[in-house]
Order: C-alpha cells, then sequence, then structure tokens
C-alpha cells in the first residue's frame, strides 16, 4: 500500500505527537514491570 | 546495507503515520533517499504497533507494518535492550530520531558517545539539519544525483 493511501487513512484519528508519547511510555513500562 | 543508517524510534514511526509533521519530514528524508537505511529491530515495530493499534485501529497498524516491514533494515538485539538505541548500536547507524527527551539532551548524548557514535536528534532537528548533498558526498565518489525515490509511493 502506497504511503499516500496509509496517511490519508491515517488522519482520521487526529492524534497528538503527546498521546503518542504517553501510550509509548507506558506500554514501555508496564513491559519493563513485567520483566522484573 | 547502505551506509548511511537512520533509527526511528517508535514514538517517532508513529507520528509519522498518525501525525505527520515533524516526524513525516525526516521520515520523508529517508525515503526519498534509496542509500539511506531506515532500520529497526522487530522489538522495535512491534512497539509502534502497538502505539498505532491503541491510538488508530488493528487494520491501519497492520497495513503499516507490512508497508515498513518491505522497507526496514531489520537487526536483532537482546531481549530487554531498549529497543532503539539496540537498533542503532547494532547497526551502527549514525542517526536516532526520538521525541523522548531523556534520549535528545545534550547529556544523553554525551554519555552515549562513549559507547556509540549516534546524534540522537527530535524529528525537528534531523530535519532541518538533513544536509543529502554532504552525506551523499561523505559515502560516494560522485556528487549528488538529488532524491531518487517518491517519498510517498
Amino acid at each position: 500500500m502506497r504511503w499516500e493511501r496509509l496517511f490519508e487513512r491515517a488522519s482520521a484519528y487526529e492524534t497528538t505527537t503527546d498521546e503518542i508519547e504517553q501510550v509509548l511510555a507506558s506500554q514501555r513500562n508496564e513491559k519493563r514491570e513485567d520483566d522484573e | 546495507m547502505s551506509e548511511i543508517r537512520v533509527v526511528a524510534d517508535a514514538d517517532v514511526l508513529a507520528a509519522d503515520l498518525l501525525v505527520g509533521g515533524p516526524a513525516r519530514e525526516a521520515l520523508d528524508h529517508v525515503r526519498r533517499h534509496s542509500w539511506v537505511d531506515l532500520v529497526a529491530s522487530d522489538p522495535l515495530l512491534s512497539d509502534a504497533v502497538a502505539v498505532i493499534t491503541e491510538l488508530a485501529d488493528e487494520q491501519l497498524a497492520s497495513d503499516w507494518q507490512r508497508r515498513i516491514d518491505e522497507e526496514r533494515t531489520a537487526v536483532s538485539h537482546p531481549e530487554g535492550d531498549h529497543p532503539a538505541l539496540a537498533s542503532a548500536y547494532q547497526s551502527d547507524a549514525a542517526h536516532l530520531l526520538s521525541f523522548a527527551e531523556k534520549l535528545t539532551s545534550a547529556a544523553a548524548n554525551r554519555s552515549l558517545q562513549s559507547h556509540m557514535a549516534v546524534s540522537i536528534r527530535t524529528p525537528d532537528a534531523f530535519a532541518r539539519l538533513f544536509d543529502p548533498a554532504s552525506l551523499y558526498e561523505s559515502v560516494h565518489e560522485e556528487g549528488y544525483p538529488g532524491p531518487d525515490r517518491d517519498p510517498r509511493a
């Protein structure tokens, strides 16, 4: 699939960089706790 | 593997897809040049897929994963390592892109220099400072021929 088409579909979600950072940090923290 | 290798942490990979802005501008530089490799381990892509699934949907995450799999250069690293740092270390990448201040700060860059020769920058800084002609000419004998790929194809 073309990048352009992926970007068009993704734009419907109006995500922010802050949301991405929070979700990633939370997922990595959970994984670290599980590993410990 | 190409001479110029770039790693984007999962936040930058997800922002390229979901947000655009500096992350897309930075990764467009990579997509635009066949001699620049995007390096990512499976755990790094898994982190990005999990973020995309949570903030968008599973189908988009799955389609994104298939597309990025076609383009990335895969590396492996020990389980439990930070996926972006380990991908950069294993591939001897020159650039690592991240939004995380704990990675992009001057102090973090200094402390990592003794272990690996990588420049860790925000996508915004990378996009502003990326100089394809200078990079190309540092590893090729001929002059920079210009972009050789459509970054949106």
